[in-house]
């Protein structure tokens, strides 16, 4: 028996979350009854809603063949998903400037097609832009460098 | 108010200095981003909303919409000259399009197709203004069992007008609707599925999980094919298209406009159905019908005409009854919501100057996208020479520093890691990300909806078929979700969908 993989871990996944969720709001929240709704009742029929189909797409996944997918550039999937966090972290101890330099630096190690130079240039150029954007255009309320940085 | 005096209020709002500016570098915007293929109005218009909150909610809302409707225009600019859909809704017209530009005809293809919109967006905006207050004068008349099988009606649309698979759409919609029930709930003031987490008490960041899942998961998916790939581009020799080509093109251009204003109305239409239907009507009625995909004319014309006029009339379910009928809408609810805008039939009468502002911008913005955009034709065309290595960090330079600056905090941007990671997992598994931001963005009404006429009917599911407008209303639910089990017709459903992704 063949099995598509993609459906496979898409019913998987909503069966998951909507089993976690619902055992969750049955331990935190308030059910009440469809007359005097709790805050749980209509999340939890959510999360029922959700395992169902959950398990209607499981069940569909069986005899079936995946379409082929380009493989996943995991390269680029942990660069890119770095960058935000990256900035998240340090823009408030670092400041707006060397968190940007950090975020952009591994943005452009995300892709292989961008070089040394050409990704210097790139991380240069994306900090003077949105620092220009930003702060100097929004006003968005941060410091260029943290001052306490060097005191 | 009357239509007449509504239309002048509009003109008065909408031709401001900085509503033009802001109408102009909004379908400036749309244009760039509709040529550029690797980044569409989804993640354009979730990545400025951010930036949007610094200006009154009419200029917001001119540019946003502008950004919608001039990717349409720039979509089929790239897909007549390089074979290669900046947009989905332009899909189609690269068909007949590229093989028009192939025999030295793309400057006629691209006047047409420019000239179409265009009449295809007045005819469009004139529908808006005149459809709209009446709609919302009827749906003032809802109550809470009204409204939820409106919203339940909505949802179902999307999932089943959208591509991919029933199930997983159904899916998708309740997942965002459960997110959308995170932070503290409206009748107790309990906090909900926040995991201790002070930061989730107001709710999942709208702004955050919409930047993730088109912009930061857009970038994933582009960067699936890590080269630099050189596109073969055709020479345009004269814009001017001959009297034939008018002649041929009225039919089509009329047609498309009434097909894309029809269909741009219906949850999960706007500009992507309306395009695909449009082509197959004009290729059923042609005298030639063995032109289509060798160059013809009409391929072009219709298709374009309808995906405009479809992105146009797209916004009347939004702007009268608060319900998004595609993503690009759900975002344009959230800038409102962003700016403290109840969206809902009270909108029109509360605030006309903002209603017909924006009918009246959109008016300008296609005047103003055909005046430019045919001269610029070059221009736009050099555009595709930027190498997608500087085009996306970029991209996620204003997604991180945007996100942040909407509450300025620094949760938002793991919550945008979060919901770009998931948005990618979404594609891999074959899920589309538009059911999910609708059910996202409707999760909290549909919920407050139900539970209001739970309370009216003291428990009782069948208040939603006693009442008739919340009856038939939950019938279409039904048969349409019944219908959708029928092989034949999820059969035709596949082949439509399969034709448009060539």
């Amino acid at each position: 028996m063949t099995w598509n993989r993609a459906d496979v871990a898409a019913g998987l996944i909503f069966l998951g979350i909507g089993s976690v969720l619902a055992a969750y709001a049955l331990a935190t929240l308030e059910i009440g009854s469809a007359a005097a709704m709790g805050p749980g009742f209509f999340p939890l029929a959510l999360c029922v809603i959700l395992v169902v189909l959950g398990a209607g797409i499981l069940f569909g996944a069986r005899n079936d063949e995946a379409e082929p997918a380009a493989p996943v550039n995991w390269r680029a999937v942990i660069f890119v998903m770095a960058a935000p966090i990256a900035f998240g972290m340090t823009l408030r101890s670092l400041g707006l400037v060397p968190s940007l330099v950090i975020a952009m630096t591994l943005a452009v190690t995300a892709s292989r097609t961008i070089g040394l130079l050409k990704g210097a240039a790139i991380v240069a150029g994306m900090t003077a832009f949105c620092v220009a954007v930003f702060y100097y255009g929004l006003r968005v309320p941060v410091e260029l460098v943290n001052s306490g940085l060097f005191s | 108010m009357g239509i007449l005096d509504g239309i002048l209020l509009g003109f008065s709002q909408a031709a401001t200095p900085t509503a033009l500016l802001f109408c102009l570098i909004g379908v400036l915007l749309g244009t760039l981003i509709g040529v550029l293929p690797g980044i569409g109005p989804s993640a354009t218009i979730a990545m400025l909303l951010p930036i949007t909150l610094g200006l009154d909610p009419l200029t917001a809302l001119i540019m946003l919409a502008g950004i919608y409707y001039g990717a349409q225009y720039g979509g089929s600019i790239t897909a007549i000259l390089v074979n290669l859909p900046g947009e989905p809704s332009t899909a189609v017209t690269a068909i007949d399009g590229y093989q028009m530009a192939r025999q030295g005809r793309a400057g006629s293809a691209l006047a047409i197709s420019a000239i179409g919109s265009f009449v295809a967006g007045t005819i469009a905006t004139v529908v808006l203004a005149v459809a709209s207050p009446a709609l919302s004068q009827v749906a003032l008349k809802f109550g809470a069992p009204e409204y939820f099988a409106l919203t339940l009606l909505g949802i179902v649309l999307v999932v089943v007008l959208s591509r991919g698979s029933l199930l997983k759409g159904l899916a998708m919609a309740t997942f965002g609707l459960l997110l959308g029930q995170v932070g503290t709930d409206v009748f107790t003031s309990d906090t909900r599925f926040t995991f201790g987490l002070d930061d989730l008490r107001s709710g999942v960041s709208f702004i955050a999980v919409s930047v993730g899942v088109f912009g930061i998961a857009e970038i994933l998916r582009n960067l699936e094919q890590d080269s630099t790939i050189p596109r073969a581009l055709h020479k345009i020799n004269r814009l001017m298209p001959t009297r034939e080509d008018f002649r041929r093109s009225v039919g089509p251009i009329l047609r498309g406009t009434f097909l894309g204003s029809l269909l741009g109305v219906l949850p999960g239409g706007g500009a992507f159905l309306s395009s695909f239907a449009s082509y197959a009507v004009e290729k059923r009625f042609s005298r030639h019908p063995e032109e289509f995909g060798k160059g013809a004319i009409e391929g072009v014309a219709g298709p374009e005409s309808a995906n405009n006029a479809g992105a146009q009339t797209s916004f009347i379910p939004m702007l009268t009854l608060g319900v998004p009928s595609n993503a690009v809408m759900a975002l344009m609810i959230g800038a409102m919501v962003v700016q403290g805008i109840q969206p809902g039939p009270r909108v029109i009468v509360t605030q006309p100057e903002l209603f017909w502002g924006l009918v009246a911008s959109m008016w300008i913005g296609n005047a103003m996208l055909v005046v430019l955009n045919l001269p610029l034709v070059g221009a736009w065309v050099s555009m595709l020479r930027i190498p997608y290595g500087i085009l996306f960090p970029g991209i996620l330079a204003f997604s991180c520093i945007g996100t942040f600056s909407a509450n300025g905090s620094t949760m938002e941007l793991y919550i945008l890691a979060a919901a770009g990671l998931a948005g990618y997992i979404f594609t891999r598994i074959g899920c589309d990300a538009a059911p999910f931001l609708l059910g996202f963005v409707l999760g909290p009404m549909v919920e407050e909806h139900f539970r209001r006429a739970m309370l009216i009917s003291e428990g009782n599911l069948g208040v939603f078929f006693e009442r008739p407008i919340s009856a038939v209303l939950m019938l279409s639910v039904v048969v349409l979700a019944l219908l959708t089990f029928v092989p034949s017709l999820l059969s035709t459903r596949k082949v439509v969908f399969s034709n448009a992704d060539d």
